[in-house]
């Protein structure tokens, strides 16, 4: 993207998000049952020789997350909630503003002890630990997610969709359960496809619809969460005439586990699992590829005190269960992918610091081997990752209010 | 007299520093709105509350949470001694909610004497203090672990 073009996504995005602010401070002022909240966020990183972050691998400044979100309260059961948020995070996903949720929250049915809600619009991915607010900089463990279940190209598909949700919350005797669903699909735009294929493709990629489920547990008296979910996804791409690509059709499948311990100094979490991503045509009529790639993150943080907490985190992901080492990989493409593209392995530590009650930085160091989950997620770039080894860094300023 | 006061002194420093680790550690009472004709809540039922998965109260009324400032002491007291989480964890559910469009925190009042007063005048809320003046216009919660 050129430089004018970039500032005009920025200026997009900033006059979106002081447009919003502008609005909402007025109807703020003139209603109690408005509530306006939102955040900034700029950080510094660099992924030497490698293509996460940027095509050079210099240091950048492309780590900016705005956002501001604003509900309004009809009645106790019906309100409408609001977020709007720019983003640039390089290479990582696609630049620029957007509606982050737009959703109409009906509470179906409630006593005491149990809730039932329908959303309706634009809701966030309610399935996986971070996944809702993996955009929101305070409220995530780390600036850079773990990416066999964070993968950052399938950011704009996997954090929310336009559809319906159902969300059910109930205590029993034995501890309390949460259980999800939703229905919907997620807008891909130009830029996106060309993450999430390859650069050099002129056609469009369009999901048909993406279906999750989720069931959480926290058992009574117990420091323990512990969750699973599943998801369902298809994918068509329509080629352009312009280019060798064919028309296809792809689908994706997700089984997932997950626990969560919280104590007093220690939290612990661990997420896994298993994907599987067919897809048809594309590089050719006879192209059917159906693979199982395999992950997890085992994540500790200690809280020092109030103000400092630290991190250390293990992530892994193998593309093809069967191909663990990338050979195949390596031997299907007649030597020109290296084996190094089948999997990644990210050892994280980092560190956070609240400067003050609505203040925070965060800073991290990761020692990566391999190159999966690097964008595009299909052809590969071997220009700039033409090493097994790569580490990275990050540090960001937050504020939120 | 001069050194008789110093003693005296001396000893009441010596004393309160003893005396300051468990002075410290505070009864937090849970009040509400008279208006509130729950009697009882259990340690889940009031953690539901505080982590907004539960929006009204048994007949119905919706219930409106104030608290504290995550610095202030008494509200780190609340939320050890009465809902059996850390505030760290209070916040990130808070956070998780109010940023990805599920619902609303609680509304963060100055001190205790405001929490008092915004308590007694709004129906269905719920707060926590950890000194209750005679007289002030709200109920004592009873809360315990009925339920375990």
């Amino acid at each position: 993207m050129n430089k004018n073009a970039k500032s005009h996504y920025l200026l997009k995005g900033v006059n979106a998000v002081l447009l919003t602010v502008a609005c909402l401070s007025i109807s703020n002022a003139l209603s109690a049952e408005w509530s306006v909240h939102g955040f900034a966020a700029q950080g510094v990183s660099k992924a030497a020789n490698s293509n996460f972050i940027n095509d050079d691998g210099k240091t950048s400044l492309n780590l900016t997350e705005l956002g501001v979100n604003a509900s309004y309260q009809f009645s106790p059961s019906i309100r409408l909630a609001g977020q709007a948020v720019y983003l640039n995070g390089g290479n990582r996903y696609e630049e620029g503003a957007r509606i982050d949720y737009l959703l109409l929250d009906w509470t179906v049915a409630t006593d005491f002890d149990s809730q039932l809600n329908l959303y309706i619009g634009r809701y966030k991915n309610q399935h996986w630990l971070y996944s809702s607010t993996r955009d929101v900089p305070h409220t995530r463990p780390s600036i850079i997610l773990p990416q066999s279940v964070y993968y950052d190209i399938f950011r704009d598909v996997a954090l929310g969709s336009d559809g319906i949700a159902l969300a059910y919350t109930t205590m029993t005797d034995i501890g309390e359960i949460d259980l999800l669903w939703s229905y919907g699909k997620s807008p891909i735009s130009d830029s996106a496809s060309e993450l999430l294929v390859s650069k050099y493709a002129q056609g469009d990629v369009n999901q048909d619809f993406t279906h999750q489920a989720s069931i959480y547990y926290r058992p009574k008296s117990s420091a323990w969460q512990f969750g699973a979910s599943v998801l369902d996804s298809d994918f068509n791409y329509t080629a352009s005439s312009m280019e060798p690509f064919i028309n296809a059709d792809a689908t994706s499948q997700r089984v997932m586990f997950n626990m969560l311990y919280s104590g007093q100094k220690w939290e612990f979490a661990a997420e896994l699992l298993q994907e599987r991503f067919l897809f048809n045509g594309f590089l050719s009529p006879d192209t059917h590829p159906d693979k199982k790639g395999q992950g997890f993150y085992l994540q500790s943080r200690y809280f020092v005190d109030d103000k400092w907490s630290v991190l250390a985190r293990y992530d892994r992901f193998d593309t093809d269960k069967n191909d663990r080492k990338g050979h195949k990989l390596n031997a299907e493409s007649g030597g020109y992918i290296p084996s190094y593209f089948g999997y990644i392995y990210d050892t994280t530590l980092g560190v956070k610091y609240r400067v003050a009650n609505n203040w925070q930085i965060q800073a991290e160091y990761h020692w990566i081997e391999g190159r999966a989950r690097l964008s595009p997620a299909i052809i590969p770039d071997l220009q700039v990752n033409n090493d097994k080894n790569w580490n990275m860094w990050a540090v960001q300023l937050m504020y939120w209010f | 007299m001069g050194t008789f006061f110093q003693f005296r002194l001396r000893i009441f420093i010596i004393l309160a520093t003893f005396l300051i680790p468990f002075t410290s550690v505070k009864a937090v009472e849970v009040i509400v709105h008279p208006s509130v004709d729950t009697q009882h809540l259990s340690s889940s039922q009031i953690r539901r509350i505080f982590t907004m998965r539960n929006k009204q109260w048994n007949n119905a009324q919706p219930i409106k949470v104030f608290v504290l400032a995550n610095s202030s002491n008494t509200h780190k007291e609340f939320c050890i001694q009465k809902l059996e989480v850390f505030p760290y964890q209070l916040d990130k559910i808070w956070g998780k909610l109010l940023f990805s469009g599920l619902g609303e925190p609680p509304m963060v009042v100055n001190n205790v004497e405001q929490m008092i007063e915004l308590v007694a005048k709004t129906p269905g809320s719920i707060g926590y203090v950890d000194k209750l003046p005679k007289d002030s216009g709200v109920k004592v919660m009873v809360v315990g672990n009925k339920d375990e």
